[in-house]
C-alpha cells in the first residue's frame, strides 16, 4: 500500500511539473477554436449581438463556441495549479526567477485576454463588464491619473469593439507567444526538454558523424514527460469534449445599458468581494496589488529545503482569493457602477 | 500515512481548510436575491461602446431615441442563467481547493533532516537543497 502510493506520488510529481506544456498546448486550442469563431463573429456592434445569436443557433459554431468556452476553463484552471506547483518548488536560483517574472507578465497578458474576451460577447453581461471596467478606470484612476483618458478614449466608442476584437484576436495571443518563448527558455523543465535536441545541434555544428551526432537520443517520443504531457492533453481534450457537449456556454439578452445586474466569472468574483466593501476602488488597486504580489515571491524564496516566506506568501495570497471569490458568489448581486454613478452625481451637485 | 501527512503540514492544511469551511458557512446562509433596485434615473457614463444597447427604462419613464427592458424584465430574463453561472463558479472553486490541496502533498517543500558522517570525519554533513521539480 505505502509503495503504491509513493508511486502514485511520483506520477502526480510527473503530472506537476508538465503543467506549463498543458497551458500552451490548451493555448494552440484556443486560437484553433477562436480563429474558426472569427469567421462568424461580427464586430460591428450594431450587429455583434446577431452575429453572436447565429452563432449560438448553430450546432456546430455553437460547438466551437462551447469548445472556446470550455478551453479558456481548463486554461486557466491549470495556469493557478501551475503557478501553485512551481510556487512550491521554490522559483529560486537566477534562472527560476526570470521565468517566475516572465510568468507574472504572462499570467497579466491572460488576464487582459479573458476580460477583452468576456467584452466581445455583446450581450448583457458584456456591457455591464465593460461599463464596470470603463467607469473604475476613469472615475477611479481617472481621478490620479488624468492621462489615463487616453487609453479609455482609444477603447471608447463605435469603434471600442472592433479595437478590443483585434487586441484579442491577435495583438495579446501575439504577446503571449512571444513571452511563452521567453519563458520556456528560462524554465528548467522545457531546458531539460530540449536537452537531447541540443546535443544533437551541437554535434553538427562540430561536424560529428550523422549517424552518431543529427538524431536526437532519446527521441521526444520517448520522453516520460513528453508522454505524460501526451496522456494529460487527451484527456483534457476529452474533458473539453464532454462539457461542451453537456454545458453550453453561458449567451446573455440584449445588452441593456444603466442597470447592473450580473456577477463576473468566477476567476474575477475575488476583485466582486472587495468591490462589495469598498464600491469601484478595489478593481484599480486589486488586480495590480495581486500582480505586485506575485511579482515578490522570488526574492522572498531562498535555494535551501523547507517552506520560507515566500512559499507561505504566495499559499496566502491564493486562499485569501479563493474565500473571497466563494463569498462573492453566495451573496446577491450588488449594481457597484450604478452606485458609483450616484455618488459622483451627488457630489457634484 | 495519511495522518502522518497531515501531522506533518498542518500550517499548509490551514490556508485551504480555513477557505472551505468558510463556503460552508457562506452557503448555509442561503441563496440569491435581486440587487435592489437603484433610484428611477438614467446613468449616461454606462452606455459606452455599444450603440445596440438601447436605453432600460423605469416606470413607464425612457429617454433616448431607443426602448429597452426594464430592470425587472432584464432581471427575469437573465435570472437562470445567473443562477447556473453561480453554481458552476463554486463547482469550479471547490474542484480548485481540492486540486490545490493535493498539489499542496505532492509538491509541499520539506525539511529534510541533517545526515551525520562516520568514520575519520567529525562534522555532521547537510544534504544539498532539493527541489521535487528538475
Amino acid at each position: 500500500m505505502l509503495s503504491t502510493l509513493h508511486k502514485l506520488k511520483f506520477e502526480l510529481q510527473q503530472i506537476g511539473v508538465v503543467l506549463g506544456g498543458l497551458i500552451l498546448l490548451l493555448f494552440f486550442l484556443l486560437i484553433i477554436t477562436g480563429t474558426l469563431l472569427s469567421f462568424f463573429y461580427n464586430p460591428e456592434p450594431t450587429e455583434t449581438y446577431r452575429s453572436m445569436t447565429a452563432i449560438v443557433d448553430n450546432p456546430f459554431t455553437s460547438f466551437i463556441r462551447n469548445l472556446h468556452f470550455w478551453s479558456t476553463d481548463l486554461f486557466l484552471f491549470t495556469l493557478f495549479l501551475h503557478m501553485t506547483r512551481v510556487a512550491l518548488t521554490k522559483p529560486s536560483g537566477r534562472l527560476r526567477r526570470y521565468a517566475w517574472w516572465i510568468g507574472v507578465g504572462l499570467f497579466i497578458m491572460v488576464s487582459t485576454e479573458m476580460l477583452l474576451g468576456t467584452f466581445l460577447r455583446g450581450d448583457h453581461e458584456s456591457l455591464e463588464a465593460y461599463s464596470h471596467f470603463f467607469l473604475g478606470v476613469t472615475g477611479v484612476v481617472g481621478g490620479y491619473f488624468p492621462f489615463i483618458s487616453v487609453i479609455t478614449d482609444f477603447f471608447s466608442g463605435h469603434v471600442a469593439l472592433f479595437r478590443f476584437y483585434i487586441f484579442h484576436a491577435i495583438v495579446i495571443p501575439f504577446g503571449i507567444l512571444s513571452l511563452v518563448v521567453l519563458h520556456g527558455l528560462f524554465a528548467p523543465t522545457f531546458r531539460a526538454l530540449l536537452a537531447p535536441w541540443k546535443k544533437a545541434t551541437d554535434a553538427a555544428i562540430h561536424g560529428e558523424s550523422a549517424a552518431e551526432g543529427l538524431t536526437p537520443r532519446p527521441g521526444l517520443l520517448a520522453l516520460p514527460s513528453v508522454r505524460k504531457l501526451g496522456m494529460l492533453f487527451s484527456g483534457a481534450i476529452v474533458a473539453i469534449v464532454v462539457l461542451s457537449l453537456t454545458l453550453p456556454a453561458p449567451f446573455l439578452t440584449e445588452p441593456t445599458a444603466g442597470i447592473e445586474l450580473t456577477k463576473p466569472p468566477w476567476w474575477l468574483l475575488w476583485v466582486y468581494a472587495l468591490e462589495n466593501v469598498w464600491g469601484l476602488t478595489p478593481l484599480a488597486i486589486a488586480p495590480p496589488l495581486l500582480f505586485g504580489i506575485y511579482a515578490i515571491i522570488p526574492l522572498l524564496t531562498k535555494d535551501r529545503q523547507g517552506a520560507d516566506l515566500g512559499v507561505y506568501l504566495y499559499l496566502t495570497t491564493i486562499a485569501v482569493l479563493i474565500a473571497l471569490s466563494f463569498w462573492a458568489a453566495a451573496s446577491k448581486p450588488v449594481a457597484h457602477t450604478e452606485h458609483f454613478v450616484a455618488e459622483q452625481a451627488a457630489h457634484a451637485h | 500515512m495519511w495522518n502522518q501527512t497531515i501531522m506533518k503540514h498542518p500550517t499548509a492544511l490551514a490556508f485551504f481548510l480555513a477557505p472551505l469551511l468558510f463556503a460552508g458557512v457562506a452557503f448555509g446562509h442561503g441563496g440569491e436575491e435581486e440587487a435592489e433596485a437603484p433610484p428611477a434615473t438614467i446613468y449616461p457614463m454606462t452606455q459606452i461602446g455599444l450603440p445596440e444597447a438601447s436605453m432600460g427604462h423605469d416606470h413607464g419613464t425612457t429617454s433616448g431615441d431607443v426602448v429597452g427592458h426594464t430592470r425587472d424584465e432584464v432581471a427575469a430574463l437573465i435570472r437562470d442563467s445567473q443562477n447556473e453561472e453561480n453554481f458552476r463558479s463554486t463547482v469550479r472553486l471547490v474542484f480548485l481547493s481540492f486540486c490545490i490541496i493535493g498539489l499542496l502533498f505532492v509538491f509541499y517543500p520539506r525539511r529534510r533532516p541533517s545526515v551525520a558522517v562516520t568514520g575519520g570525519e567529525g562534522s555532521a554533513q547537510t544534504l544539498p537543497p532539493t527541489n521535487a521539480a528538475p
